[in-house]
């Protein structure tokens, strides 16, 4: 019996693993995914200095074939105004700061994110099983019987049927089915917008610099990369998504420009268009006896402030510092102890997120058409909100969570 | 037994901070340490003791409490020498141990300190003892034996007799009397629930509900 099965492939569920390799545990990783070098995954992860600590500890730092692309300065502002008044108003209410110490945070290609992870682990005593799916699961007292079908045949189970573990880690995505099987609900809003994902290639330098342009149909962001290269994340209604997913690169990149404004010069298309349903979600609870869920299976939250995988990180950040000090206690991983702590630890920041970054794409996408065009009340608005700290807070990264890998030490 | 389980951590750090405290085992572990528990129950501490290194001797009066144990160990892959003794019968025999403790147990006893002095004889030169139990005062009345079992029911009625809950100067002297000097104790309070550490125990000050002690021979 493994003290620990983290299960799902993606850039959760490695980085999980490789995570709890260095908590004194046994550790198994049972992964769809036959083939790690499947793909091109356009997106990009935005991660905190906490985040960048512990993926330095962890060793994946280093691998990244394509050096992260630091964040120095985040640029705030409300959509494109048609009249001067508008424009001076928004001249005189910056959203925008910098630090001047080091960056707040950093961008990465999935892509070299997932290469790195999968690098790491293959020098970590981590049980790999590939090319599997849970089909179902048993929970008994001292942990979970896991029952594994073979995908295509073309599996690695070493003929295995069936795993069993104290702890379960489910780190199989926002729609999770072992949560769905231990009964752990989830809260689903309609689904009635789209992300559209992308990378543009801007005219001039981006400086290092966040954007987030607010626009009545919803946020429009862009995070830096390497050279003049930026990800773009724009939040759009189904069916403008569905539109400008259609159309196009010429029409896409007239788009890109109306919304974003001049400020960068001409935005050429430089990837490939992938549609990001975005549905809202909550989880009342995130652990069940024997399992725990842990990234988009845990939270899966609005991808505007590019905060997902910090979620992620610190969720297996805290898990492993739990792990440790439940192994001293000569407790085996399945003690409820452990999954209440993580319960608990896990719930502030879990809310602090969603709220804020639910709260910030309905605050400026929600208003009534009436409101958002009164420029001068709209900035008032944001004036006495603490968007800025929000967005701060968030850059910063770690806040909310205390863990040894997050302060960029090994747990134990 | 959900309020044992979550009982069990707290118990368990303290324990191990004894066995430091008083030089009985250091670093963390109880590698060789011979170890008694008194009352164990279904194992709920005497297993963790068994996968930190300690050889493991469980007594229990309850014939059920026994089999249940080893029913339990057998299926963590743990060796643990379980036997339906008491304290007071295993003392005759002269066997002797490096860390002895009695959790939640000492309330139930009869003879307070025929109990201390059988702890005290089973106890080997530079051992621990430690002792966790409930104080007799209007507030652990209150909640130990009205709340836990009449109004949450979390234990079942009749499982605690007050008049048998023990002070802790009451204590002190009993084991001083069998020459073991209880020269530390600390409080445990839950949690409230779903809060910081979910259901869970934390240690406080205050002697006045739950609380534990652990000495060495005077």
């Amino acid at each position: 019996m493994h003290d620990v099965a983290v299960v799902g492939g993606g850039l959760t569920g490695v980085m999980m693993a490789t995570a709890l390799s260095h908590a004194e545990m046994d550790v198994a990783l049972v992964d769809r995914d036959n083939d790690p070098a499947t793909g091109v995954d356009e997106r990009t992860t935005t991660i905190n200095a906490a985040g960048a600590r512990m993926l330095t500890a962890l060793g994946v730092w280093d691998r990244l074939a394509t050096p992260p692309a630091p964040i120095r300065r985040v640029a705030i502002a409300e959509g494109i105004l048609p009249t001067g008044l508008a424009a001076r108003r928004r001249a005189q209410t910056d959203l925008s700061w910098q630090t001047n110490a080091s960056p707040m945070g950093f961008v990465i290609g999935n892509t070299a994110l997932q290469a790195a992870l999968r690098d790491i682990i293959e020098e970590r005593p981590v049980t790999r099983i590939h090319g599997v799916s849970v089909s179902g699961w048993q929970a008994g007292d001292d942990g979970i019987e896991l029952s594994l079908a073979d995908i295509n045949g073309t599996g690695d189970s070493s003929g295995a049927s069936s795993l069993r573990a104290a702890l379960v880690v489910a780190c199989d995505g926002a729609r999770s089915r072992l949560a769905e099987a231990a009964g752990l609900g989830l809260r689903e809003a309609r689904q009635t917008q789209t992300a559209i994902v992308t990378i543009l290639e801007a005219e001039r330098h981006h400086d290092d610099t966040a954007f987030q342009r607010f626009l009545p149909t919803g946020p429009f962001a862009l995070m830096p990369l390497d050279g003049t290269r930026l990800s773009l994340v724009w939040t759009l209604p189904n069916a403008e998504a569905d539109r400008l997913l259609a159309v196009d690169d010429a029409a896409f990149e007239a788009a890109c420009l109306e919304a974003f404004g001049p400020g960068l010069g001409y935005l050429r298309h430089a990837g490939r268009r992938l549609a990001w349903p975005l549905r809202p979600s909550w989880r009342r609870r995130i652990s069940a006896p024997g399992m725990v869920l842990a990234g988009d299976a845990a939270h899966a939250i609005h991808p505007l402030a590019g905060q997902g995988y910090n979620l992620a990180l610190a969720d297996a950040a805290v898990l492993a510092d739990l792990l440790v000090e439940t192994g001293r206690r000569g407790l085996p991983a399945s003690h409820m102890s452990l999954r209440r702590a993580y319960e608990a630890a896990r719930w502030r920041e879990r809310a602090a997120m969603t709220t804020a970054t639910s709260g910030l794409n309905s605050l400026f996408s929600n208003a009534p058409a009436g409101i958002r065009h009164l420029a001068g009340l709209g900035f008032a608005v944001l004036d006495r909100l603490p968007v800025k700290s929000v967005f701060s807070d968030i850059a910063a990264g770690g806040q909310l969570a205390e863990a040894a890998l997050l302060e960029g030490r090994l747990p134990g | 037994m959900a309020p044992l389980h979550a009982f069990a951590p707290v118990r368990i750090d303290y324990i191990l901070d004894s066995v430091r405290r008083l030089g009985t085992s250091a670093g963390g572990r109880l590698d060789g340490v011979r170890v008694l528990d008194i009352g164990c129950g279904g194992g709920i501490l005497a297993e963790p003791m068994a996968r930190l290194g300690g050889q493991v001797t469980g007594i229990d009066a309850t014939p059920e409490a026994i089999a249940a144990a080893n029913a339990h160990a057998d299926m963590s892959g743990l060796a643990i020498d379980y036997r339906c003794t008491t304290a007071e019968a295993l003392a005759g025999s002269g066997v002797q141990y490096d860390l002895v403790y009695a959790s939640e147990v000492i309330e139930h006893v009869t003879d307070r300190r025929l109990f201390a002095a059988s702890m005290a004889a089973m106890l080997a030169p530079g051992g621990t003892i430690v002792i966790t139990t409930i104080n007799r005062t209007l507030a652990s009345f209150a909640l130990a034996k009205v709340a836990l079992e009449y109004v949450l029911r979390t234990v079942p009625a009749g499982t605690h007799d007050p008049a048998r809950f023990v002070k802790p100067a009451e204590l002190r002297d009993e084991f001083a009397g069998a020459g073991i000097m209880l020269d530390d104790m600390t409080g445990f309070a839950p949690l409230p629930a779903r809060q910081i550490g979910g259901n869970g125990f934390i240690r406080v000050g205050s002697l006045a509900v739950n609380y534990a002690a652990s000495g060495t021979h005077a």
